[in-house]
């Protein structure tokens, strides 16, 4: 039923008819989801940023007036980079969103983490991003490493690197975004159906 | 939908529940919050309203001036350890005359029992000099406290101070065995009384201080006047004596002239004392030692309920200090608690409005 409608037309939609939003979801959850893996490398973060971009877009349709072609997608991207821009300045995911719907945190499954690997084809990117973690400093190649490759809880991170731990997310979030930028200068990361 | 990552399913029906439960007939209720956004809440709730009371009671405390018990004893009060030297309530402060000062007038008596002469005119005594001498009396008496042990040496500070200002003790007694004292009359010429006074003090703690200033220029004036009256008639007298032409005569005259020699006795005798209280004054110093503090002997240890009753009592006091501190402390925070909430609930509209405008 809603195959005919444009973005623009199922989100206007789909303030009065929520399960329209059912359809602007399928058709953009996958890209969002390959957005952040490539952002952060990090595919329980991507995920988590995905399900809350999608619940804060959910919560916030009333709100969304098309202004030109594409502003759906652009509204949700915006909506997208603002939780990521959270992420790297708190080292966490916001869950207000998911918490206002009731929608639960979920963990993503070992199958998933493969899948999302593939989706971001982030194979591709292990040689650009071992240059990258080489051009690190000492500090932000352990905390990355701490934190990312043995996936220790932030609090360790801290103990291990002899900071707080508001240090130590720190000093993950700035670690992961040089290797973003130093990857986005090697490899573009123009896929298609994702927006810049 | 075509995606074999399952946690985009599982999301998917997450926001299809979410939509189902928006779209249920009971209004499109939102979602209730989950518990654990509701205890958030409660924390953040309890956390303001805990600095809201404690706030209204450091606020209140200060308004209240520390509780309502305290007092402010010594405000606009001289603490009971400073004494006033000015002494008695009689206190005169002794002042200089300036030379062109003229003293009240005196009423002035003749002498008692001298007949005015017989018809004769009586040669009236040449007029006082212009600009008379100020002539006054001065007196103090200092009252002084000593360490216990110094009298002895503070006496005879006192003697020779008196000595070094021209003066001399006039008289002087001591007494005492485990605390002593004693007194001195001084007297030292009146042009180095304040000196001698300020020396003096400088001997031990003033106790009391009176310093009298009688002005008696007039009275000495008088005093010169009469005198001179007498002597003019005494002189009157001696010639119509030498010239009485009878016997009987000269016995009256003689008679007369006895009574006028005792007059001019009676007033030389009184200018001599006058000139001897103004020209040296007199200071009545007394000096004794101070008793060592005792020490209070400490109360008796009171039983253990008695401390009780007396901690519990101090408790339901400072209870209700708190309390009133922190009622008065509410009526000056809440006010500004209210604007503040304003400001702040203005704040967080406009960046509201702000992020949906550029979401859209």
């Amino acid at each position: 039923m809603f195959a005919e409608l444009d973005d623009d037309e199922l989100l206007s939609l789909a303030a009065r008819r929520p399960e329209a939003f059912g359809a602007f979801y399928e058709r953009h959850a996958e890209a969002l989801l390959r957005f952040f893996a490539r952002r952060t490398l990090d595919p329980d973060v991507a995920a988590d940023l995905t399900a809350e971009t999608f619940a804060e877009a959910f919560v916030s349709r009333m709100r969304f007036r098309v202004r030109f072609a594409g502003g759906a997608v652009a509204w949700l991207y915006a909506i997208g980079r603002h939780q990521l821009g959270r992420f790297y300045r708190r080292g966490a995911v916001d869950a207000r969103a998911r918490s206002r719907l009731g929608i639960p945190e979920r963990e993503v499954g070992a199958d998933d983490y493969e899948r999302i690997e593939e989706l971001a084809d982030l194979a591709s990117l292990r040689g650009a991003i071992a240059d990258a973690y080489r051009s690190l400093s000492a500090p932000q190649q352990d905390a990355v490493r701490l934190r990312v490759v043995e996936g220790r809880p932030y609090d360790e991170v801290a103990r291990e690197l002899g900071s707080t731990e508001e240090a130590a997310r720190a000093r993950v979030s700035r670690g992961l975004r040089r290797l973003t930028e130093a990857l986005e200068g090697q490899a573009p990361l123009a896929v298609r159906g994702e927006v810049p | 939908m075509k995606t074999e990552i399952r946690f985009l399913q599982e999301l998917r029906e997450d926001l299809a529940k979410a939509a189902r439960l928006e779209s249920e007939p009971s209004g499109g209720r939102s979602p209730r919050r989950p518990r654990r956004d509701r205890r958030r809440v409660l924390q953040v709730v309890g956390a303001v309203a805990g600095v809201v009371v404690v706030l209204s009671g450091i606020v209140g405390y200060v308004a209240t001036g520390g509780g309502s018990g305290s007092s402010k004893a010594y405000v606009g009060s001289r603490p009971p350890h400073e004494r006033s030297i000015e002494g008695d309530s009689d206190h005169r402060v002794l002042g200089r005359l300036s030379p062109g000062d003229h003293p009240k007038a005196q009423p002035s008596s003749s002498p008692a029992g001298v007949p005015p002469a017989g018809g004769a005119p009586v040669p009236t005594a040449p007029p006082e000099p212009a600009g008379a001498q100020v002539k006054v009396i001065k007196t103090a008496r200092l009252e002084l406290e000593l360490e216990k042990g110094t009298f002895k040496e503070r006496f005879s500070e006192a003697l020779r101070i008196a000595d070094t200002f021209g003066g001399f003790v006039q008289s002087s007694s001591t007494g005492g065995d485990k605390l002593r004292f004693g007194g001195m009359i001084l007297r030292i010429p009146v042009g180095d009384f304040e000196d001698a006074l300020a020396a003096l003090r400088g001997l031990g703690r003033v106790e009391r201080q009176q310093v009298n200033g009688r002005d008696v220029t007039q009275e000495f004036v008088d005093l010169e006047a009469r005198l001179r009256n007498a002597l003019v008639e005494e002189a009157r007298l001696r010639a119509f004596l030498r010239e009485a032409p009878t016997v009987e005569a000269s016995l009256k005259v003689n008679q007369v002239l006895s009574q006028v020699e005792l007059e001019i006795e009676r007033l030389r005798g009184e200018l001599r004392y006058l000139e001897d209280r103004t020209d040296l004054s007199t200071i009545d110093l007394e000096l004794a030692e101070k008793a060592p503090k005792e020490e209070e002997p400490k109360p008796p240890a009171q039983p253990t309920h008695e401390t009780f009753g007396g901690a519990w009592r101090k408790a339901v006091d400072g209870f209700f200090g708190v309390a009133t501190s922190v009622v008065v402390g509410l009526g000056y925070v809440l006010p500004l608690s209210v604007v503040l909430l304003l400001a702040g609930a203005i704040i967080w509209a406009l960046a509201r409005l702000v992020r949906s405008r550029i979401m859209a």
